[in-house]
């Protein structure tokens, strides 16, 4: 990795018990305003909601990248949330969620970030990378999954 | 150049995450395949890892995975598959699989974009695709010659079939006066003098549809400035541009004001002001002309070479504008007072450059849309007969490169004229006077010889063009060895 520093920190990563897509786009929404990236909890879930409607972002294995743009939205960030149960999301594979990598983008403004955002969206290509981010049970392990540092 | 296997392009709406996760899917699937191969990614911060026109024309089969707009009409003609992005991610492989088992997808739009020749307006292929400034002024110069040839054309034929009844069967005071030869003579006379302004009106709607009257008026201004159809070009973008830049002005008027805008506004003042512009542009011509006219008669007893060059290069110039113009006088003149030579080298020099065009058509034909073969086909009667006019909708589609080509034809035809001493007794007559020319065969001999050359010349420039995918010619397929040659 660049020496860009990472839009993440290992404070990003949740390890949570939502039951729905909703609860966890919820959850998320509340972390980004309680961090300061975001101003309008409401707002950011519904550009969640909008972004599933047009297609879903679950993948596979288990995985999704939700992602919100928004212009509450202040900093593009990546979340990552690991749910202690799965979570029911239309996937590739019909799998339900376990392990939302969220990104956050600015409608406007800083986008300097964002190409790390896909570098990270990239990786869940790879079928072996998808699972060692699977049997990743702490934070710090997650973070440096996603930030290869 | 690498020629990939497989291409293609990947979108999403956000542009962020499955934009490159489909072009990873499917660089690692080819990769696992051995096949070379090229992804663009449409991302939020715009376009990466491009396709180059040449890249796209010589791969082997396309993948188009998106949700939004990522200009698959690129790829028209090739094998493709063209599906949502997130099938890319999830099974790129069978992807490349169907897109390497597709037929060629049909070149969509060919008709509208290219013309298949049975049309009226289908004279001259238009490029394949393209943005930016450079593509907007070839396709408004592409769509101004196809609203110009059919008056060329339609009244050039008729001028020259009403000189078979008699150089002057159309004037009244002349023994040979024969009433259907004036009827034609003055229609097609009428006709074609629209050619330099359809040329104008047809580059002006190009750029912004209701500049057509500023087009329109700009190039009849223009015409009687005496500028020729270099004029028109200049009238036709002036116009064009113009009115685009009065409806950006105009949008601050409130939307209620809408009709009005369209309706009178913009035809009246967008005419006014490329109107007066045209007259000030069209003001010098007239010393222009003075100015070849003094230039040339100081050159009249130069070597015949040297006045053949420049005798070629000012008919080939600007074929009926004020440089052909002072040609046409100092030649008119000098007939006046008895010299036969000097008008001999004139002709041969207007003479040339149809033919050249009908030359290039006929040898190579394939590299030429139907309406250009047909155009080239009615130059070599347009040629016979001294209107040298019908060689400008062939140096408007490519000026750059074959002005020079039409100004060596002719030099090559007038300097052999005068070499040879042919005279021709009579203005304009082209080969019906060929009868009193002293020495005909020479003459013709001089003619053919400049116009097979400049011919050849433009047929192979356009060759060129067509085979690096330059020139997109409807039904032309490049043959596999000559295009990876070029």
């Amino acid at each position: 990795m660049s020496d860009e520093e990472f839009p993440m920190s290992e404070n990003d990563v949740y390890l949570t018990q939502s039951k729905s897509q909703r609860d966890l786009f919820e959850y998320l929404a509340s972390m980004n305003v309680e961090k300061g990236y975001a101003d309008d909890d409401k707002a950011v879930v519904d550009a969640f909601l909008k972004r599933e409607a047009e297609t879903s972002t679950g993948m596979f294995d288990g995985i999704a990248i939700p992602h919100a743009i928004s212009p509450h939205i202040k900093e593009s960030r990546i979340m990552v949330v690991k749910n202690a149960v799965p979570i029911p999301w239309e996937t590739f594979d019909d799998k339900d969620v376990i392990v939302a990598i969220a990104f956050l983008i600015p409608e406007q403004g800083s986008q300097e970030h964002l190409s790390l955002l896909s570098r990270v969206a990239e990786k869940l290509v790879d079928e072996d990378n998808r699972h060692t981010l699977l049997n990743l049970e702490t934070s710090q392990e997650i973070y440096h999954w996603v930030t290869g540092k | 150049m690498t020629k990939y296997d497989i291409i293609g392009a990947t979108g999403c709406t956000t542009g962020i995450a499955h934009t490159y996760m489909a072009k990873k899917a499917l660089e690692e699937a080819a990769k696992e395949k051995g096949l070379s191969y090229k992804f663009e990614a449409h991302g939020r911060m715009g376009v990466e890892n491009e396709l180059t026109p040449e890249e796209i024309k010589e791969a082997g089969a396309v993948v188009v995975a998106s949700d939004k707009d990522v200009d698959a009409e690129r790829f028209d003609g090739k094998p493709m598959v063209n599906v949502p992005v997130a099938r890319a991610i999830k099974d790129a492989g069978k992807l490349i699989d169907e897109a390497m088992a597709a037929k060629p997808a049909e070149k969509k739009g060919n008709e509208e974009d290219y013309g298949t020749g049975e049309n009226v307006s289908d004279y001259i292929a238009a490029p394949d695709s393209g943005t930016g400034l450079g593509f907007t002024l070839y396709r408004a110069l592409m769509n101004g010659v196809s609203d110009m040839l059919p008056f060329v054309v339609g009244g050039g034929v008729l001028i020259a079939l009403s000189l078979l009844w008699g150089i002057n069967s159309a004037d009244p005071k002349s023994a040979e006066y024969n009433q259907i030869a004036f009827y034609m003579h003055s229609i097609g006379t009428t006709a074609f003098s629209m050619m330099v302004p359809m040329l104008a009106g047809g580059i002006a709607r190009s750029i912004s549809s209701p500049a057509l009257v500023g087009g329109i008026a700009g190039g009849l201004i223009a015409t009687a400035g005496g500028t020729g159809f270099l004029g028109g070009i200049v009238a036709g973008f002036a116009a064009g541009y113009i009115f685009l830049g009065l409806t950006k002005l105009m949008s601050v008027i409130p939307k209620n004001f809408n009709g009005i805008k369209a309706i009178f506004l913009l035809p009246v003042l967008g005419t006014l002001v490329t109107g007066f512009l045209i007259y000030w542009i069209s003001s010098p011509m007239k010393f222009v002309n003075e100015g070849m006219v003094n230039f040339l008669e100081g050159f009249q007893d130069s070597s015949p070479i040297v006045l053949g060059i420049i005798m070629g290069c000012m008919c080939a110039f600007d074929m009926g504008g004020p440089v052909n113009k002072a040609a046409s006088l100092v030649a008119l003149a000098l007939l006046a007072k008895g010299n036969y030579f000097f008008i001999a080298g004139f002709s041969a020099a207007c003479i040339a450059p149809p033919l050249i065009t009908g030359i290039a058509t006929t040898v190579f034909h394939k590299y030429y849309t139907v309406g250009e073969r047909n155009a080239g086909l009615v130059n070599y009667l347009l040629g016979s007969t001294h209107i040298t006019e019908g060689a400008i909708p062939f140096v408007v589609e490519d000026p750059i490169r074959n002005m020079p080509i039409m100004m060596l034809g002719s030099s090559i035809a007038a300097s052999l004229t005068y070499l040879f001493r042919v005279q021709v007794p009579a203005p304009a007559g082209a080969f019906l006077v060929l009868p009193i020319v002293v020495h005909p065969f020479l003459w013709l001999l001089a003619i053919f010889t400049g116009a097979i050359i400049g011919g050849l010349l433009l047929g192979a420039v356009r060759k060129h063009r067509v085979v690096t995918g330059k020139k997109v010619i409807p039904g032309y397929v490049p043959e596999k060895g000559v295009a990876q040659k070029a």
